[in-house]
């Protein structure tokens, strides 16, 4: 059959892989099993955008023509250089966004927080990570309000991430303030990418933490008051391209489900305070466990229920309050 | 057993109902799992010439994806009974790309659906959640029959931490005594599962070669790298298995609570230590 004569590159591919020495180098250099590429052909199994574009580099003969006909499945496709290709991530599943509302309608409120952020982190690292280039995602939370009604600094409640940034690094929850991206963010209200360590400069005083080459911050928000926002980061500059920016947006606007009503603020309750460098909290916070546990043993001995969650929730507001007598960091 | 109207949960044996706290859970402990065995693997396994892996009961699919991943050639299968974790599942590997990732809903209680000899590589990973000792010779019957011959079948099980924490011992005394009730323990008049003492056994009376194993530590004492993972583990299983706990007549709603509580401010403190062991056992099919 001449080459000219198929109606798509999938008849093309499964015309070129019945050889099984072919199909295995095909495999090979694209590093898929066979079974992938029998998939294709058989139109069962929808490649990644970066795949095609190694096919033509594997059967260079058929280039053009391969162009053509991936064209007609895929508008767009025009075989351009591979670094200008963004492998760009699909749309967060319906299935997903179905979990998440039952999720949230089945959880006990008490393990709600904990239940819904995970399942969420966990899906956003996969999709917006899949090759382990290095990212961490941190949700950064409004501390409640001092006595005067303001919201003076901002927690990282529950960070995920892939390698080099360890897998739990809840023990690191850090305060942050008006010197962050975050205190940025959540007093604008407004999403903030900085694609590498020079952006940015000038404009806050970001402390860059090791592996961090470029950081982007959503707010979480619900008609219009705010929680806090979603911090990615990344080991990577330039990283937060178009695609991957819709799509962490949208895993922040999931991240409503995440918090409570009453843990949305009014846009004129943000004051946030300029909160000391992370390196100085890390002494301070190393203690935090030991004094939870204080609080609730002391709670039982007085036999007052005080659930782990408001005990924590405590312990962190004293915290607070010592930080904010401590000197901020402002970088020079 | 699982309340969920979903015709497959009502099979579901395992001791935790079914909900997405559990899926949350299971997410998050196949992450603790990896990392206290340094691996996805108990050791390095030559999958160079591998083309098919299989995952007994794999949750929402963590370990399964994870496998996927690294090894992009290597078509991995896993199933679970629940319907729900495996849609979340085939879900997650789309929206990953991980075209090399499949997932059934089928039974481990049950002959498996799979030709014989289909998979180089065969797993099971904790799954004493819902194993009773009859299922565990039938089930490695029905591994061996799915593995290729000179394939590998691996294992991996746990017994409860040994920690200094008063409540922490009570509850798992508490879950040991459930799972005796439920007929569900090896080892009917102690205080272990004892699985991990049955694996050897049960991959030697296969007539598996080359039997070999290796026992992970986790250190999870205050102030270890581990605590904050497995201290999150707990926290959640904890509170997952209450029901069961008050099903099988040890305890009630509030003398739970409290215990409970107790257990996560003794956790929690600067002098508390635990250790939870885990045994691999692996062997390579006739």
């Amino acid at each position: 059959m001449a080459l000219e004569k198929y109606a798509s590159w999938r008849e093309l591919l499964g015309h070129l892989i019945r050889d099984t020495q072919e199909r295995q180098r095909i495999a090979n250099e694209l590093d898929i099993s066979t079974v992938t590429l029998t998939r294709w052909a058989n139109n069962t199994s929808q490649p990644r955008q970066t795949n095609l574009y190694h096919l033509l580099d594997a059967l260079p003969q058929h280039r053009t023509l391969l162009i053509e006909l991936i064209a007609k499945e895929f508008p767009g496709f025009t075989g351009a250089p591979l670094e200008h290709v963004e492998d760009a991530p699909p749309e967060i599943p319906s299935a997903f966004y179905a979990r998440m509302l039952n999720a949230y309608s089945t959880t006990p409120q008490s393990q709600r927080f904990w239940s819904i952020s995970n399942l969420i982190l966990q899906q956003a690292l996969g999709q917006l990570d899949p090759n382990h280039v290095g990212l961490a995602i941190t949700i950064v939370q409004c501390m409640p309000p001092s006595q005067d009604n303001k919201v003076r600094s901002l927690r990282e409640s529950v960070v995920r991430g892939t390698t080099p940034w360890d897998m739990h690094l809840e023990q690191r929850a850090i305060f942050l303030g008006e010197e962050s991206l975050a205190g940025y963010v959540v007093t604008h209200s407004r999403q903030r990418v900085l694609q590498n360590r020079i952006e940015g400069q000038g404009i806050f005083s970001a402390h860059w933490v090791e592996w961090e080459e470029g950081a982007a911050a959503y707010p979480i928000l619900r008609s219009g008051n705010i929680a806090g926002c979603l911090l990615v980061s990344c080991t990577q500059p330039n990283f937060f391209l178009p695609s991957r920016s819709l799509l962490i947006e949208k895993y922040a606007e999931l991240m409503t489900l995440v918090f409570e009503p009453e843990e949305f603020y009014d846009i004129r309750q943000i004051n946030l305070a300029f909160m000391p460098h992370y390196r100085t909290q890390e002494q301070y916070l190393q203690g935090f466990q030991q004094r939870v546990s204080q609080v609730m043993l002391q709670a039982m001995r007085d036999r007052q229920a005080l659930s782990y969650i408001k005990a924590q929730q405590m312990v962190w507001k004293q915290f607070e309050e010592e930080l904010l007598q401590l000197p901020p960091y402002i970088q020079e | 057993m699982a309340k969920s109207s979903d015709s497959s949960a009502e099979e579901n044996a395992f001791v935790i109902d079914e909900s997405s706290m559990e899926m949350a859970w299971l997410l998050n402990q196949n992450l603790v799992l990896t990392k206290g065995m340094e691996g996805l693997f108990p050791e390095k396994f030559d999958l160079s010439q591998a083309s098919s892996i299989l995952d007994i009961a794999c949750g929402p699919g963590g370990w399964v994806l994870e496998v996927a991943r690294e090894n992009p050639t290597i078509e991995v299968t896993g199933f679970d009974v629940s319907k729900q974790m495996i849609d979340y599942a085939r879900a997650h590997a789309k929206a990953r790309g991980l075209e090399n990732a499949h997932f059934e809903v089928m039974d481990a209680l049950k002959p498996l659906a799979f030709p014989e000899a289909s998979f180089d590589l065969v797993n099971a990973r904790t799954i004493v959640g819902f194993m009773n000792p009859q299922a565990w010779p039938l089930l490695v019957q029905e591994i061996v029959r799915v593995c290729r011959p000179q394939g590998i079948i691996c294992l991996t099980e746990f017994e409860l931490p040994l920690t200094n924490s008063p409540a922490f011992e009570q509850l798992s005394e508490m879950v040991v005594q459930a799972f005796q009730k439920a007929q569900r323990n090896y080892f009917p008049q102690t205080k272990y599962f004892g699985t991990t003492t049955l694996l050897n056994r049960l991959l030697r009376e296969s007539g598996c070669l080359d039997i070999k194993k290796k026992a992970h530590a986790i250190d999870f004492s205050a102030q270890t790298a581990d605590h904050e993972g497995v201290y999150q583990d707990y926290q959640i299983v904890y509170h997952l298995i209450q029901p069961f706990l008050i099903k099988m007549g040890l305890t009630t709603q509030e003398d739970i609570q409290w215990l409970y509580q107790k257990m996560l401010a003794e956790l929690l403190s600067d002098d508390f230590r635990g250790i939870w062991y885990y045994l691999s056992v692996w062997g390579q099919r006739p």
